[in-house]
């Protein structure tokens, strides 16, 4: 049991945790704001993923150029996901809008596949391919930038929703509608912001795991999914609990996987939503009583 | 509307007898008509063009060279659509309607197996592609596979391990569907008997992401050289890659996705120096390098490894036709007659149960493409 190995594994683990995290958060910004879960939400990381090839491989634009470019699409694709899959269903219950994100989701993979083929993509990378060799670890250097940004992209969003106006408004809406609409809050812009940033961490999502697997159709499925888990381990509603949720999934993956079993790596996420929804139903961070939507 | 109904009725029966009609009258009385069932619709359709593209090579040589005996070979293609039903449907098609005299059948070892009977009943002479081991051992003699199956290459790969790198120490790593495990079995079971030993086994699931912790596994449990045994690309294209990352702690040799042109463009440099078998591959013989030049001249484009089968194997049934004439139980032998014939995918000597070809090639990985290192032949079992 040398730690060299268990550091490494614990690399690679925060790299996806971080990934993880990152989709979870999207989901409950989006959940906490108009309390609805959406099952595109993988696909908001698979989507980006194409665009940053296509605009790095077909147009040739510098890295720099794709990520600004890429992310500012994922905002507008984000207003306009709001404005076909929720908006003309906002005054009904949670299953149709459900079920809309999940139409969406499926007709995106297949649009995704008309236009790029079934084939996986190769996204350039920002960093060197040849691992970093820190104290007989060998380190991808994708998995440093990962983490990195994602600490960074964490820390942007605290300072924006507990320092700056605009970041209470979007609590204020998330928290009860009714109310902000009374106080002067435009809640329709501010859940359109809402679901644009949650696009935009997506696309950040997308460009930071792009490199390190191969961009097809089917990334987004397993990604939303382990993501969801996360979201509901750590506390369904819960910001922080999405954060928390998405990096112990991600390291618990990786370790199970070594000494329990590789083959069942993906189990071992669906096996934590059980136990926690067995032992501690409101996650690590939830309240004990909710209300009911 | 009833009227109308029925002179639509009319037109469209009159059509479809046209379409019968018409489908037999092309070609002349006396020319050898062979069937081909290729998935010309369906998932795998473009492998099934690249593979009449093939067949059609061997075709325009033959029938230039004067045929048999001055007959024009008449090949008839029916469409296997990718699915098992479909390639039922194939057969039955080629047979009665078109009424074939032999086949070149199909690659896809679930639609051999799924057609498997109904050749049987009809006593038709059939080339094969596909590689799984008990296709040939079911007792059905009128099989002919021209292509190694997974026993060589597993085979092979122990073979080149105990004798070229003399290392014992294997740690396998393959994809758990019915392709990798039955590949890593065979590897555990021909290292055994070589004496070579296996200090671990590790498994994934198709599709997975992250082989970090199999990797590590296999490097703490003192693998000298790794066996990738798994059919996708891009499952393959990551190993090789985070095989890398990790610093490669040990030496890799791959089943033959590991060297295919779609796993190569998606590792890049990660694949450089890396070992594999293949089926074939340029410059491994006279036959292979006038293949490349004559797909090359045709159709304006390299060849594919993989349907250079569908070649080889139309020409070795012409040639058996040649010596046994028309009749099935007389092509028969003759197919199993077959010695020392150079086809473009090695040297095909046919045993008794129908497989013909015994060898693979060992391949190095040099600048994403893969370098002939030696071609390696099994005693067949």
């Amino acid at each position: 049991m040398d730690w060299t190995t268990n550091l490494q594994m614990l690399t690679a683990g925060l790299a996806m945790g971080s990934i993880y995290a990152l989709v979870a958060l999207g989901f409950v910004l989006i959940f906490n704001a108009v309390n609805v879960v959406n099952f595109a939400q993988g696909e908001f990381v698979m989507v980006p993923a194409f665009v940053a090839v296509w605009l790095m491989s077909y147009l040739e634009l510098p890295y720099y150029l794709t990520c600004a470019a890429t992310v500012i699409f994922m905002g507008i694709f984000g207003i306009i996901f709001q404005r076909i899959a929720y908006y003309p269903l906002r005054h009904r219950t949670f299953l149709p809008v459900v079920i809309s994100t999940i139409g969406v989701g499926i007709f995106l993979k297949n649009g995704a596949q008309n236009i790029f083929g079934a084939e996986p993509l190769s996204m350039p990378r920002p960093t060197a391919s040849e691992a970093l060799n820190l104290f007989g670890v060998y380190v991808d250097p994708q998995y440093i930038v990962i983490i990195l940004c994602t600490l960074a992209l964490l820390a942007f969003q605290y300072f924006l929703f507990e320092k700056t106006k605009l970041g209470k408004m979007l609590q204020a809406t998330a928290q009860d509608k009714e109310m902000a609409r009374l106080l002067g809050i435009r809640v329709t812009i501010m859940i359109a912001i809402t679901f644009a940033y949650s696009s935009m961490l997506g696309a950040a999502a997308g460009i930071l795991v792009g490199p390190i697997f191969f961009v097809t159709k089917e990334m987004g499925g397993m990604l939303g999914l382990k993501a969801f888990c996360s979201t509901i381990v750590g506390g369904f509603g819960s910001v922080p609990g999405a954060i928390v949720g998405g990096v112990f999934l991600g390291v618990v993956e990786v370790f199970g996987a070594y000494y329990v079993s590789s083959a069942y790596r993906d189990a071992f996420a669906f096996i934590i939503l059980i136990l926690v929804l067995l032992v501690r139903p409101q996650g690590f961070f939830g309240e004990k009583i909710a209300e009911k939507a | 509307m009833k009227k109308a109904q029925s002179v639509f009725l009319v037109i469209f029966l009159f059509v479809v007898g046209l379409g019968m009609v018409g489908g037999s009258a092309a070609m002349a009385a006396d020319d050898i008509r062979i069937g081909f069932t290729p998935p010309v619709t369906g998932a795998s359709a473009a492998e099934g063009a690249l593979q009449i593209k093939a067949i059609k090579l061997a075709l325009k040589e033959i029938n230039a060279a004067g045929g048999v005996n001055g007959k024009k070979i008449d090949l008839r293609i029916v469409d296997n659509q990718s699915s098992n039903p479909g390639a039922l449907a194939s057969l039955q098609n080629a047979v009665e309607q078109e009424k074939v005299l032999a086949m070149v059948g199909f690659v896809k070892s679930t639609q051999i197996l799924a057609a498997s009977d109904a050749i049987k009943k009809y006593g038709i002479p059939s080339i094969i592609g596909g590689t799984n081991f008990t296709l040939t051992r079911q007792g059905n003699p009128w099989l002919f596979r021209v292509r190694s199956d997974d026993s060589i290459a597993a085979a092979a790969m122990v073979k080149y391990i105990k004798e070229d790198t003399k290392l014992t120490k294997i740690g396998i790593l393959h994809d758990i569907d019915a392709f990798g495990t039955g590949g890593a079995d065979l590897v555990e079971q021909y290292a055994k008997e070589s004496g070579l030993t296996i200090v671990k086994r590790e498994k994934f699931s198709t599709k997975e992401k992250d082989y970090t912790a199999p990797l590590l596994s296999l490097k703490n449990a003192g693998a000298e050289i790794m066996v990738v045994y798994a059919p996708n690309a891009e499952d393959v294209a990551l190993v090789q890659r985070q095989y890398r990352q990790l610093g490669s702690p040990f030496k890799y040799i791959g089943s033959p996705s590991s060297q295919m042109k779609d796993c190569l463009n998606l590792s890049k440099e990660a694949a450089e120096g890396l070992l594999a078998i293949a089926d074939f591959v340029p410059g491994q013989g006279e036959a292979a390098n006038r293949y490349a030049a004559a797909y090359k001249k045709e159709y304006n484009e390299d060849f594919d490894a993989t349907s250079a089968w569908a070649y080889d194997g139309l020409y070795i049934l012409v040639n058996a036709i040649k010596k046994g004439g028309e009749n099935r139980d007389k092509i028969r032998e003759a197919v199993l007659a077959t010695k020392g014939y150079k086809g473009v995918l090695g040297t095909f000597d046919f045993t008794a149960n129908g497989d013909g070809l015994h060898e693979v090639s060992v391949v190095q990985i040099e600048k994403s493409a893969p370098k002939l290192l030696k071609i390696v032949s099994v005693a067949a079992k």
